[in-house]
């Protein structure tokens, strides 16, 4: 330090008020120069699409090489009921001659029987080499003419046409009957037509070689029959070639797979400076001088928004322009891009990649805005990526297309676009829709992000413990969230995967075995993960499950609740089930055979404990105690935490009974909240197990009391589905009602409950 | 500048507006054991050109107090005017009239320091003109010139602290918070900050010298308070509470208010216990309550 103090100016420098947008454009311009300037932001901007396009190429080329080498695959030709099968194997047998020259005799389109496999369209040539790797990509085959197979059973000619059209077989050959005419010129000779796949070229060269083979066995045929009785001038029979539309549209996995990669690389691009930016200047800790300093958090928010933005619309182009390079470089453009790519397609394409940049940079300032340091940040950013996956896998699927519902989906509706662009058959109004959708998630995400960023509870949080060791305390009973969250990222999962196992574990015949298990498991993962959870964390158990005293009159409630919430649930049942969708979907008939036995099988007592006794103490303690009470703490509205938790208490239950499917899901959310209002206006867990149990134990009754019950004409197997008669549910509304009613009286104020 | 042994309070001729400003300020934290009483009912006032020693042991809830007055955390209760501005109301004045030096913040690594500087006058609403003249005296002042247009990531631990040093002063703050500046420094990065302070003094600015080295402090504050478990135990000037508590050294005074069963050093701060005469086995971090409890699982 240099001891001239003499000239420091006097305090409060006269200051100009830049305007807002200039000053957000110098914000911005300094978070874009800090992220060029770091190496690892441009390895990714630059480096990766340089390698991993140009690599993908090679390994796509490799992979079609390995497709094609061997044997050309057979065609299978699906053959007229008219035909006598011996005739027809006649007329398929091979020719001695090649396809090639054989061809020129073809019917209606001599171009491509005599240049086998060339494309149809009036592209310049292409190289035959890389022309077989093209076509192998699609479809799988080879130039070589396909080695024709006759599939024995014959059928009518409908449904010879029926099976063409769906791909299930490739030709299929039908015979229209001649006429004999009154007048020699009129008469119809019977013709043999041979049916291809529209679009499909291995089914149309298939057809051209069957319709090659077909003719000249006629024709040799019909001479021979005029050289033996020389009678007779017009031809006796016709060969013509059909096309069929093909059902669903051709598309390659590739025109799929490429805006996926996009995405994903658009995705990748923005993620570094996205943790650089939030994680990174908090790490570094220069988070809290720009915190310090006299900016609104969210012009703060908004610079680094547009620096990562703009990263990731650099990395968009430059992985667009990479891709491009290379595909046209292999030759797989003329396949990814059936239709035609004008320059217009690509900047669709690219405008596509700025709304979604927009939105996922957002999302990742949100996320990466929690972390305190660049590890826990990808920490954090893993499980987004892995969600992100998801929807781009389903969108790799053939034939899913784009539609209004699916255009609302985020990132499913960006890939289905892409994917749809690039084979020329996007519609603009759903390419309009999903780019404002998108700019709407962009701009909730930013709403989202700008709450997060800086916010001091979260920028100070890391500090909380330090500070707790020596302030003072005042309570040990709340549940925190990030606990509440643990605990589910824990239990939710091996629940999911330890109820698979349940059928190896113990012998699926054992149904008293497979009860008892599934009790412990209930024990195991709502009970005892918890209790670790809490333990560990130093809060006491009583409070956390919210095992409070409560009035006398809120267990009659709870057992009038349980004995008539059920109905409510079944009627919802009925409607679900109503749901065919659902239930093709979700169906699985073996594990509810299973399920039929293991409550057939089983004394009623035993199924009482284990599927009433045992959940309704679990899972209240888990549901209505740690998770509620840990929702509870960080919620603003008090019907925040009843419905999360009742989501997440139906949807564990979905996923552990898939033979019961998602036709479930409304009845259980619904016995989850009213679980969690008993929970909140009695102001303990104990009445909710008094209700959860009197529900189960009265349902798996009801399955034992069902032949005297449809005696008395109720009848509850869900295969009939009849609803519940009127007077029935106006019983249970009324008891329900009442119960609901009894719960709330007498209550008195719980100083430990943080809920009321 | 010179470094003076114990530092004279600073007498006023007129009479002393505090520029500093904090009346019953409390702040709770919900934690993962309850909530907890960080800051407790702290009323302090700190004039112009006085040093004040905001002194304690780690997580005595001085850096809270010192973030609640800049406004980067929310009080749960009280009142902070800097400068005459209520950091409630009015926090981006606040912030334009106080600067915070702390031991953990950092610098862009991929800038050089005067784009740094040049981004905090940005910040600040400092036109670019007078900017660049601020930014001269300031390289003069600490040292600068020969690395003004290298990126901070090659520099020395030396040369980041006085660029740091000298982007807090961008503004020309009348009100600066120094937050623990000295930790993890040698001996010549503390001589800097005692020059750096005592500089700030004699510009007539008000320092709050937030530090749990009692040494240093006494060797540099005009004032000290005492916090303990979140509250202002003892507060005044060093002879003031030399005549107050009979003891000479205020790591006396500090033991002093300390209970001796006191949870002082948390099991989870790592930073040596520099006045500890004792070890009595209270590393635990519950405390007493959480024990009994503890014993009745």
């Amino acid at each position: 330090m240099s001891r001239s103090d003499s000239h420091m100016q006097p305090p409060a420098l006269a200051r100009g008020r830049t305007s807002r947008l200039k000053r957000l454009v110098r914000l911005a311009r300094k978070e874009i120069r800090e992220s060029l300037r770091d190496r690892r932001t441009l390895m990714t901007l630059v480096m990766m699409p340089l390698i991993v396009y140009p690599l993908l190429g090679l390994l796509v080329q490799r992979f079609a090489v390995a497709r094609i080498n061997p044997k050309s695959p057979e065609a299978i030709v699906l053959i007229d009921e008219r035909i006598p099968p011996n005739e027809a194997a006649m007329m398929l047998r091979e020719l001695p001659m090649s396809v090639g020259n054989a061809g020129l005799r073809s019917s209606e389109d001599p171009e491509l029987a005599a240049r086998p496999g060339a494309d149809t369209g009036a592209k310049p040539p292409v190289p035959e080499q890389l022309k077989n790797l093209t076509q192998g990509l699609i479809q799988g085959a080879a130039t070589a003419p396909p080695r024709i197979r006759i599939e024995p059973q014959q059928f009518a000619a409908d449904s010879v046409q029926i099976a063409v059209r769906s791909g299930a077989v490739d030709v299929g050959i039908l015979l229209v009957p001649g006429s004999s005419a009154t007048s020699p010129g009129t008469m119809q000779p019977e013709t043999y037509r041979i049916v291809c796949r529209e679009g499909d070229s291995f089914s149309e060269r298939a057809a051209a070689e069957v319709e090659v083979r077909v003719r000249e066995n006629r024709d040799s045929f019909v001479r021979s029959l005029m050289e033996r009785t020389q009678f007779g001038s017009a031809p006796m029979f016709l060969v013509r070639r059909l096309s069929l539309a093909a059902e669903g549209p051709q598309e390659s996995p590739l025109s799929a797979f490429v805006p996926l990669m996009l995405v994903l690389m658009t995705m990748t691009g923005a993620v570094y400076p996205a943790i650089d930016l939030t994680a990174g200047e908090r790490e570094r800790g220069t988070l809290e001088m720009l915190m310090a300093a006299p900016v609104a958090r969210s012009d703060l928010l908004i610079g680094k928004f547009v620096a990562v933005f703009l990263v990731a619309v650099l990395t968009a182009i430059i992985n667009l322009i990479a891709m491009v390079l290379t595909l046209t470089a292999t030759g797989f453009d003329r396949i990814l891009f059936s239709n035609g790519a004008g320059p217009l397609m690509f900047v669709q394409v690219l405008l596509l990649l700025v709304v979604f940049a927009s939105f996922f940079s957002a999302v990742l300032l949100s996320v990466t805005s929690f972390a305190r340091s660049f590890r826990e940040a990808q920490a954090w950013l893993i499980p987004l990526m892995l969600i992100s996956l998801a929807p781009g896998i389903l969108s790799l699927m053939p034939g899913v297309r784009l539609t209004p519902a699916l255009s609302l989906v985020p990132l499913v509706n960006i890939v289905l676009l892409g994917k749809e662009l690039f084979q020329g058959i996007a519609s603009p109004a759903l390419f309009v829709l999903t780019l404002i959708v998108t700019a709407g998630y962009s701009f909730g995400a930013l709403l989202v992000a700008s709450r997060i960023f800086g916010n001091d509870t979260i920028l100070y949080s890391s500090d909380l413990r330090s500070e707790t060791g020596n302030g003072r305390r005042v309570k040990a009973t709340q549940v925190p969230m990030g606990l509440v969250l643990k605990c589910l990222a824990v239990v939710l999962p091996a629940l999911v995967v330890l109820s698979g196992l349940r059928g190896r574990l113990v012998s699926p015949d054992n149904t008293q075995g497979q009860l008892l298990l599934s009790a412990g498991l209930l024990v195991l993962l709502f009970a005892i993960v918890p209790m670790v959870f809490l333990r560990q964390a130093n809060i006491r158990l009583k409070a956390a499950w919210s095992l409070n005293s409560f009035a006398w009159t809120s267990i009659p409630g709870a057992v009038l609740l349980g004995l008539f919430t059920w109905t409510v649930a079944y009627e919802l049942l009925i409607l679900g089930n109503g749901l065919q969708m659902w239930q093709d979907l979700m169906e699985n008939p073996a594990l509810k055979k299973m399920l039929d036995r293991l409550l057939s099988d089983t004394p009623l007592m035993l199924q009482i404990l284990c599927l009433a006794l045992v959940p309704a103490v679990c899972e209240e303690l888990f549901f209505r105690g740690v998770f509620f009470n840990g929702l509870t703490r960080g919620a603003s509205r008090w019907w925040w935490p009843l419905l999360i938790s009742s989501g997440v208490f139906a949807a564990a239950h979905v996923v552990t009974d898939a033979s019961m499917s998602l036709a479930r899901l409304p009845g259980t959310f619904l016995l989850g909240t009213v679980l969690g209002l008993v929970r909140i206006r009695t102001g303990s867990v104990v009445p909710g197990m008094v209700m959860h149990f009197t529900n189960n134990a009265l349902l798996l009754s009801l399955t034992s009391l069902a032949p005297i019950l449809s005696r008395l004409g109720l009848d509850l197997s869900l295969e009939n589905q009849v609803h519940l008669p009127i007077s029935l549910l106006m019983i249970a509304s009324i008891g329900a009602g009442l119960g609901l009613y009894l719960t709330g009286t007498g209550m008195r104020r719980n100083p430990e409950d943080t809920t009321r | 500048m010179s470094i003076s042994g114990a530092a004279q309070p600073s007498t006023p001729s007129a009479p002393p507006v505090a520029v500093v400003d904090v009346r019953h300020l409390v702040k709770t934290f919900p934690s993962a054991s309850g909530t907890v009483l960080a800051v407790n009912n702290v009323s302090l006032q700190v004039f112009p050109g006085e040093v004040y020693g905001l002194l304690g042991a780690n997580g005595a809830g001085k850096t809270t107090t010192l973030r609640m007055m800049l406004g980067l955390q929310q009080p749960t209760s009280g009142i902070v005017q800097m400068a005459g501005f209520n950091v409630a109301t009015d926090p981006l004045e606040v912030k334009r009239h106080v600067s915070l030096v702390s031991a953990s913040s950092g610098l862009y690594q991929w800038l050089t320091p005067r784009e740094m500087m040049l981004y905090f006058a940005d910040l600040y609403d400092i036109p670019e003109d007078e900017a660049q003249s601020r930014i001269e005296m300031l390289a003069d002042l600490f040292d600068l010139r020969h690395f003004m247009d290298r990126r901070c990531a090659g520099m020395s631990t030396g040369q980041q602290q006085r660029v740091n040093l000298a982007r807090s002063l961008m503004h020309d703050p009348p009100i600066v918070l120094m937050d623990e500046p000295t930790r993890g420094l040698d001996i010549v990065g503390s001589r800097r900050i005692f020059e750096y302070t005592s500089h700030l003094r004699d510009l007539g600015k008000a320092v709050i010298f937030c530090t749990h080295r009692l040494d240093e402090a006494q060797r540099l504050c005009c004032r000290f308070g005492l916090m303990f478990q979140g509250q202002l135990r003892l507060e005044g000037t060093l002879k003031e509470l030399q005549k107050k508590t009979g003891r000479e050294h205020l790591t006396d005074m500090f033991l002093d208010i300390v209970p001796r069963d006191a949870d002082l050093y948390s099991a989870n701060t790592n930073t040596a216990a520099p006045y500890s005469q004792q070890d009595s086995g209270l590393q635990q971090e519950q405390g007493p309550a959480a024990r009994k409890w503890g014993a009745d699982r």
